[in-house]
């Protein structure tokens, strides 16, 4: 079972990439694999009969005792039979009725992996599984409803079919969380084995059935099923008439045995079942495009379903059954007949309909079989269900159940009659009469999936027997009336019989008295409008929500999210009491005076209107934080504070020399002692919220194993880079991604529509040759501003600093240094080449594309964290290799050392994004008169040109 | 745990200093207070982590080194504030590039829903619906086919 699950949902995807090459042909590789299984489920079918139950278990989450667990009962069985025989006729008849091939493409794996996830719908016994399945067959509806999705009214099909469908599931879920709460249990068959009988589960099994209504098309939630006709007709007779439609009906079903002793549990289904029933009709007797009627009949039909089902006895239960089996039946077949007589006259409308009969004979005989079959004439399936729902309604209304016996009897017999009604309209007005639209030559293939289920219909008419065995074991779960009896064609003269014989009657003359009126279908139904008027309604309220608190003003969206932080956080901090007396006032003396020296640079610096000096005391600032970090015992820390602290200051220093002496200075100053008060309170929470932290800690520091571990598994010495490289390197994997866009961002802002870089970034190598010069000859005369000593020496210290670079990287298993550090010192080294001799030296330092150095070092990093599963290791494993070097001695090399390496190029890589975009293209902007030139003394400056593209 | 006072008040202090800061519309002023508050956190990181100690170095006494994992934290918090500093800091220039200054401007988008809220209408995504458009029921025939 599992096997045909999966063998489906991989087909979707193989049979979607194949579909270029086979064209539409490749519809007849699920209809091959759909029928197939469907043998092998027919086979099944004596042992199911028998009581068997078939299992297959697959643990999945045992934590949350959840088990991918399929069970094969008769409901199953009958369910599987549906979606894989009805399904793999329908998949034959798409091979002939899709024409273009975009269209089967996108098709033909939707429609695959529908049939897949059905499948695991009706066979999944753990109802989280269950609950998978059924959202994944709403996501494939809402695809298939949208496939084209050029139209705004498909579109708007697709949505709404998607939202009730959706609200009713997550209802679903919801019910079956409350019922594993009473349970204990996820398996249905458990549930069913011992039902709970609390008020929580009454409300559970109240929220799972708004799931099954919602998916099943019964009212309230009735109207997303006719819109749902924007898919294409093979489409919809799949997943809106056989099988999808079906789940709902499927879940009522399934829990009709453990909860159908609730006091509304009858009342409710009959009633709205009936409702569903009269209301579907009804709107299918004014239709005139055909597929639309077809659609409110099936709604009329599901509402049939519910109603027999509701009645909640064994001989119901076999009624309604059977009655499944018969609509997937029919209405496909008739949903096909339909696309033929589209495919044929390009036209699905009634008043340009008619006569048909003639020309498409063979189209027309299985509608006719298949319209009889819906409107319970024998010797159908259709009839056969029909007369055993009646006498079921009637035998209940003569034992306990008197008052929903009868109700539910006059109901069907009057939906019978409206059905009889609308299927005279479909048959006569498409192949009697006046003959209207001309036929077009198409395949004679075309039909032979509706006359195969049309003859079925007919078959399984002969078959009660049979189809009774069959579902005796589900119907003999349900715990009231009798014994069911066999499904016939002559059960001789019963009340029944003459309710059916009545309502061929009524509804034979219901369709003379309209005398097939072709009046234009009204709108919509009060329940439609109310959805529509809903969503207006939520729409709007965004909208005033969103004008109301979206003031699109940045420094007002920061003050309110600091507001809340203060009043909400900071209040609760001070209630509950975390903060005590219990202080160290310091650790070193070096951390108070570090600690002046840090917080008198921050007051002036935010006080300061100089651009530099602000920029200096921050300087100033990053240092000291270096220096805390050193006395707090974090060399790691305080060597990459420093590096980065460094690094930015040149980077600033580039910007800065195109940048105005002065900040600009809006007039904010009424509102700057508001801003220095929010600014103190929320300083003091944050300061308050560490120390809290600390105070009120009572578990051991989840860091308190790393000591042995760094050395056990990460084979390391250095605590903080074995944490880093090993133990979170998904966090580092995380991080150096974000240094990735950062730097991508930077380059892009910098080199934005610019055609003077080469590929992504690479400068255009300068026209002088530089590149033939020799090592320690200089740049004479390429600018006036170079110094020839400087760049002579800084070409000397380029390799030492490559050097110390690639040492703090080896070393950083063990003591401090890696990956980030040495990254930064090659960066320092870059912009200290750069400074001495501009961009032409830069190019020559490193001739190739930032780009590739930071794709590449994700690619290192990536793999490095990933290759173990190649030998059997987990994720993220490190493993020591030793060896004996001849000249080194001893040495071990530690897998993560990849890892560390990767990120090392990933920092150089942004560094030189950095240096180059920020140093080299800003002076490219200079040169073109691009760059923003400051005003004298001024905080503005005059923006650059733009570039013509 | 007894926390550090001196580290609790400095990391406080760049913290109110940076958001001071970072309320202004100058992109680089919010840069220095991005800065300042990301200096100020990672004090305070420290703050949480415990007691100062010894570097956190296999070889050490494991009862007197410094809490490891806050550090790991830190670090890459270093490095990213340095990668954003980078993005403000070419977004500023960009800023000075188009504009001559660097100030951020309200949102004109939110200006446009503000004025549908006061006019009581819907959002621009919404599509009233007209009774006239019934669904096209067309797709899986010729209509589809021929786009």
């Amino acid at each position: 079972m599992l096997l045909t699950v999966t063998t489906l949902a991989v087909l979707g995807v193989v049979a979607s990439a194949l579909s270029s090459r086979m064209g539409r042909w490749v519809f007849l590789l699920p209809a091959a694999a759909s029928l197939a299984a469907a043998v092998w489920f027919g086979l099944q079918g004596p042992a199911v009969a028998a009581g068997a139950v078939l299992q297959e278990r697959v643990e999945w989450m045992p934590s949350l005792g959840i088990a991918i667990d399929l069970r094969l009962g008769a409901l199953q069985w009958l369910l599987a039979m549906v979606v894989l025989g009805v399904g793999g006729l329908i998949f034959v008849y798409c091979a002939w009725y899709f024409e273009s091939r975009t269209l089967a493409a996108r098709t033909v794996g939707l429609l695959t992996g529908f049939a897949a996830s059905m499948l695991l719908l009706v066979l999944a016994d753990d109802l989280i599984v269950l609950t998978i399945g059924w959202e994944l067959t709403t996501i494939f509806s809402y695809l298939l409803v949208g496939l084209n999705h050029r139209s705004s009214s498909n579109r708007r099909a697709a949505q709404t079919a998607l939202i009730v469908t959706t609200v009713g599931g997550l209802t679903m879920l919801t019910g079956i969380m409350l019922l594993e709460a009473e349970t204990g249990t996820f398996s249905l068959a458990a549930t069913l084995a011992d039902p709970p009988r609390t008020a929580a589960a009454a409300w559970a099994a109240a929220l799972m059935l708004v799931g099954a209504l919602s998916k099943s098309a019964i009212v309230p939630f009735q109207y997303w099923l006719p819109g749902a006709m924007a898919a294409p007709t093979p489409v919809s007779a799949f997943l809106h008439a056989a099988a999808m439609v079906k789940a709902g009906v499927f879940l009522i079903a399934a829990l009709t045995p453990a909860f159908v002793e609730l006091p509304w549990w009858r009342w409710g289904l009959v009633t709205l079942g009936i409702a569903t029933m009269l209301l579907g009709a009804v709107r299918a007797m004014r239709q005139l495009d055909i597929k639309v009627l077809l659609a409110h009949g099936t709604v009329s039909q599901l509402g049939l379903l519910v109603t027999v089902l509701g009645i909640g006895t064994q001989a119901s239960m076999q009624a309604g059954l059977a009655l499944l089996a018969a609509h997937a039946v029919f209405k496909a077949a008739l949903f096909m007949v339909v696309g033929v007589v589209d495919r044929g006259t390009g036209t699905r409308d009634l008043r340009e309909l008619g006569g048909l009969g003639r020309r498409m004979p063979v189209a027309a005989g299985a509608a006719i079989l298949a319209a009889a079959s819906m409107a319970g004439i024998p010797p159908m399936i259709g009839f056969l269900g029909k007369e055993a729902a009646l006498d079921a309604a009637l035998a209940d209304a003569q034992g306990s159940l008197v008052a929903i016996g009868w109700v539910a009897f006059i109901g069907i017999a009057a939906g019978a009659a409206l059905t009889v009604a609308y299927s005279l309209r479909l048959i006569v007005g498409v192949f009697f009469g006046r003959p209207g639209a001309e036929v077009a030559k198409r395949s004679p293939m075309l039909v032979a999936a509706p006359v195969a289920l049309a003859l079925l219909g007919l078959a399984l008419g002969f078959a009660g027997d049979a189809i009774s065995a069959a579902l005796l074991p589900h119907a003999a779960t349900v715990p009231a009336g009798e014994e069911a009896p066999h499904l016939a064609l002559w059960h001789g003269l019963t009340p029944a019989l003459g309710a059916s014989a009545l309502a061929w009657l009524a509804g034979a003359a219901l369709h003379v008295a309209l005398g097939g009126r072709r009046r234009a279908p009204q709108g919509q139904d009060p329940f439609e409008r109310g959805y529509h008027a809903s969503m207006r309604g939520l729409d709007r309220l965004a909208v005033e929500v969103t004008g109301r608190l979206q003031s699109g003003s940045l420094p007002l969206h920061l003050t309110t999210i600091l507001l809340v932080v203060v009043a909400g956080p900071g209040v609760a901090l001070l209630l509950a009491g975390a903060l005590t007396a219990d202080l160290r006032a310091y650790d070193t003396l070096g951390q108070v005076g570090t600690a002046i020296v840090i917080v008198v640079a921050a007051v002036f610096a935010t006080t300061t209107r100089g651009r530099l000096k602000a920029f200096m005391l921050l300087s100033v600032v990053g240092y000291g934080v270096a220096f805390m970090f050193l006395l707090h015992g974090a060399p790691d820390l305080a060597l990459t504070q420093a590096l980065s602290e460094t690094v930015f200051l040149v980077i600033l220093v580039l910007v800065l020399r195109r940048l105005p002496k002065y900040f600009t200075d809006r007039p904010l100053r009424a509102a700057r002692y508001l801003r220095a008060l929010l600014g103190i309170a929320v300083g003091t929470f944050a300061a308050l919220a560490a120390l809290a932290a600390l105070q009120a800690r009572t578990a051991t520091p989840s860091s308190a194993a790393f000591y042995e571990w760094a050395y056990d598994f990460g084979h390391g010495s250095n605590i903080v880079n074995v944490t880093l490289v090993d133990i979170r390197a998904w966090d580092t994997l995380g991080e150096v991604s974000v240094l990735l866009a950062a730097a991508t961002g930077v380059a892009s802002l910098i080199f934005v529509r610019r055609p003077v870089a080469g590929g992504s970034g690479v400068l255009r190598q300068p026209s002088k040759a530089s590149r033939s010069r020799g090592f320690l000859a200089g740049s004479f005369g390429d600018a006036s501003m170079d110094s020839p000593v400087l760049e002579m020496i800084t070409r000397l210290l380029f390799p030492i600093m490559m050097l110390v670079s690639i040492y703090l990287l080896a070393v950083g298993h063990n003591e401090p240094g890696g990956g980030f550090a040495g990254g930064l010192v090659a960066g320092i080294a870059l912009a200290v080449r750069y400074l001495a001799g501009g961009r032409e030296e830069l190019t020559e330092a490193v001739p190739f594309d930032a780009g590739k150095l930071l794709g590449g070092g994700m690619a290192v990093v990536i793999a490095s964290v990933v290759w173990p599963i190649l030998i059997g290791g987990r994720i993220g494993e490190s493993y020591a290799i030793e060896a004996t070097l001849p000249l080194l001695g001893d040495q071990k090399l530690v897998t993560t050392l990849f890892f560390d390496i990767g990120v090392w190029l990933i920092v150089f890589g942004a560094m030189l994004d950095f240096v180059r975009s920020l140093g080299a293209g800003i002076d490219l902007h200079g040169e073109q008169d691009l760059a923003p030139r400051p005003a004298w003394r001024s905080d503005r400056s005059l923006p650059g040109r733009e570039v013509a593209q | 745990m007894t926390p550090t006072l001196i580290l609790a008040v400095a990391g406080g202090a760049l913290t109110a200093a940076g958001v001071y800061l970072l309320l202004e519309r100058s992109l680089m002023r919010i840069l220095a207070g991005l800065m300042l508050a990301s200096n100020g956190v990672n004090l305070l990181f420290l703050v949480a982590a415990g007691p100062a100690g010894l570097a956190p170095i296999v070889g050490q006494d494991p009862e007197q080194i410094a809490d490891p994992l806050p550090q790991a934290m830190v670090l890459t918090a270093i490095v990213i504030t340095l990668a954003a500093s980078a993005l403000l800091l070419a977004m500023s220039y960009r800023s000075f590039q188009l504009e001559g200054h660097d100030e951020v401007a309200d949102d004109v988008e939110d200006a446009i829903v503000r004025r549908r809220a006061e006019a009581d209408l819907s959002s621009e995504a919404y599509v009233e619906l007209t009774p006239e458009a019934q669904p096209d029921t067309e797709s899986g025939g010729r209509a589809g086919d021929a786009r």
